[in-house]
């Protein structure tokens, strides 16, 4: 069971700023959930108290019914995908993927066989023997999916994975991410519409809160704050391509008036 | 995207190359790395008056190494009645290096203080340099009750003159046996309060959190993550330390002092101190030849360690990590 059930979630950091406030949600077991809101809104704090990375001032995190709380990440049994890479730069792009299953001390033919699998899914075979450094934003981005995807883990955590990434790269990377989401929960920070648009249910984030919920085409209808998001993305998508390609940032404007 | 990637072809042309090959390539890299002066937005008088102060310094450096090269090959009159930075005959320096090696007045050998100082320095500095990576990472990646204030002490510990603390540190020595110990010699020099707070800076600007993190999530313990994944990132800053503690230990010559009576646990500071005092005092015609000589090959190896470590002292350690 990977359901996952965040109670009354709250953090503070130790300069006061109420990052998350008091957050509710519950995402069914092989859900696929989008978090989209502003700079600053508390939603990657909040994926990483899900993960385990940040400590929870008050409220709890459940998987699947059990409270989560007081496990380290390490025994979370969750991927993630971070917004910026995060490839060990020392490491071949096998031992990168390979490296979460060398923690559990698999056999080496087993890890042959799983980073082999993962680099043919990924399209990532021939670039096995390579630092990351050697690869362009696309192909290090695959990597991290890779690495996510080999651990088999039923929870998927993904911090704007596509954020770094050109239109081209993105099409390749979004295929990836199809192919990690199948049959897991996955809870996604994402920016951009064709990322947000197939989720089963998308959260607008405001000030640490939830501020609206469902999916895209309710939302639109609703023709409240990410009806707003939406046009603006639209507006962007229509005018010449800039340096900031398709990666539209949710306005601040937009959600606070 | 970076400005730094390496496209593909060229990665499979890097694999294919000899070391000698990429050791040219990494210079003609290095070099290009380099903002040409004339990009500065300096004035070319601005220029020549830097190159000048730079120029100055580096013979104000040089002078005494180039002196006592020149003086290691002569015999005590022409090191005294000779132009000091250039040679005269007859050419000794083989002689006084063999000469060296000898027991000189029942003081001890060269050779024997040599080999103490080695000890001396790589037990000190090896541990000093492990003690700052593990202390250094601990400040710089957690937090704990107190961290700040144990930080702000080991800093503090560099203010204190070492003056201050010989006759505490004696007593503490005796009360604890360790006058006439090599111990009294090693376990202060594993405490490097400099290296620490250079590990910590360090770490703190190339070991980022997010891989930390990653690792975390990959479900690596946190000594696996230290080693595995942090240690290969820290080398350069590991090398700067170890140098300097190499440096720091070798060169130290109040704590032997203080703390050694038994002329066969000398470091070369004290031993070649010997020397000196007895040069001095009892005019011992062939003692400063072998002081010069001695000078000469205590420095020697620190050089060697320079120039083997520096190789180690490289950027773009991240590159391809972590998205700009």
């Amino acid at each position: 069971m990977a359901a996952i059930t965040l109670s009354g979630l709250t953090k503070v950091f130790a300069t006061g700023v109420r990052a998350v406030d008091g957050l509710d949600l519950e995402i069914d077991d092989g859900e696929f959930v989008v978090l989209v809101g502003p700079s600053g809104c508390g939603k990657t704090t909040a994926l990483r108290m899900v993960a385990g990375l940040e400590l929870i001032t008050s409220g709890t995190v459940s998987f699947g019914g059990r409270v989560v709380n007081d496990v380290s990440p390490r025994h979370r049994d969750v991927a993630m995908v971070f917004q910026n890479y995060a490839l060990y730069p020392h490491l071949s792009v096998y031992q990168n993927i390979g490296f979460a299953l060398e923690q559990r001390r698999l056999a080496r033919a087993e890890i042959d066989k799983r980073v082999s699998e993962a680099a043919r899914i990924l399209d990532l075979s021939l670039l096995l023997d390579r630092k990351p450094k050697q690869l362009s934003g696309g192909q290090r981005q695959r990597i991290a999916i890779a690495r996510a995807l080999i651990k088999n883990a039923p929870i998927i955590l993904l911090d704007e994975p596509t954020a770094a990434l050109d239109s081209e790269s993105e099409q390749n990377v979004q295929e990836a991410f199809a192919e990690l989401r199948k049959g897991r929960t996955t809870l996604v920070i994402a920016h951009r519409l064709s990322t947000i648009m197939h989720a089963d249910n998308i959260l607008v984030m405001e000030g640490g809160l939830v501020v609206e919920s469902g999916r895209h085409e309710e939302l639109l209808r609703k023709g409240g704050r990410y009806a707003s998001f939406y046009r603006l993305q639209l507006r962007e998508q229509e005018a010449p391509p800039s340096e900031s390609d398709s990666v539209v940032r949710f306005p601040s404007s937009v959600i606070r008036p | 995207m970076t400005a730094t990637l390496v496209p593909p072809d060229a990665a499979e042309v890097h694999l294919a190359e000899s070391r000698k090959e990429r050791r040219k390539r990494e210079r003609l890299e290095e070099r290009d790395d380099v903002i040409p002066v004339q990009l500065y937005g300096l004035k070319r008088g601005t220029v020549s008056v830097m190159t000048t102060c730079c120029v100055l310094f580096a013979i104000f450096t040089l002078v005494p190494i180039a002196w006592i090269i020149v003086n290691s090959t002569k015999t005590q009159p022409n090191i005294f009645g000779t132009f000091g930075f250039w040679f005269a005959r007859p050419f000794e320096f083989f002689h006084n290096f063999r000469m060296l090696f000898e027991d000189v007045d029942d003081d001890g050998t060269y050779i024997h203080w040599f080999g103490n100082t080695a000890l001396y320095a790589v037990a000190g500095g090896v541990g000093a340099t492990a003690l700052a990576a593990f202390a250094g990472y601990g400040f710089a990646r957690f937090q704990f009750r107190g961290s700040k204030v144990f930080f702000y002490i080991i800093i503090g510990a560099l203010l204190v003159p070492i003056g201050a603390i010989t006759l505490p540190l004696y007593l503490v020595y005796a009360k604890a046996h360790l006058i006439n110990s090599i111990w009294g010699m090693i376990l202060p020099s594993l405490v490097s309060p400099v290296g620490v707070y250079l590990m910590r800076t360090y770490i703190g600007l190339s070991v980022p959190r997010e891989l930390i993190d990653a690792a975390r999530i990959d479900g690596a313990g946190e000594s696996r993550i230290f080693f595995k994944i942090a240690l290969p990132l820290m080398v350069p800053g590991l090398m700067t330390v170890l140098l300097l503690s190499v440096v720091g230990v070798w060169n130290n010559y109040f704590l032997p002092l203080i703390i050694f009576s038994n002329n066969n646990l000398f470091p070369l500071t004290v031993g070649m101190g010997l020397w000196s005092q007895h040069a001095t005092t009892s005019g011992d015609q062939n003692l400063y030849p072998l002081i010069v000589m001695g000078g000469l090959v205590t420095i020697a190896p620190l050089i060697i360690l320079f120039l083997i470590l520096q190789r180690y002292w490289r950027g773009g350690m991240l590159l391809g990590s972590i998205a700009n």
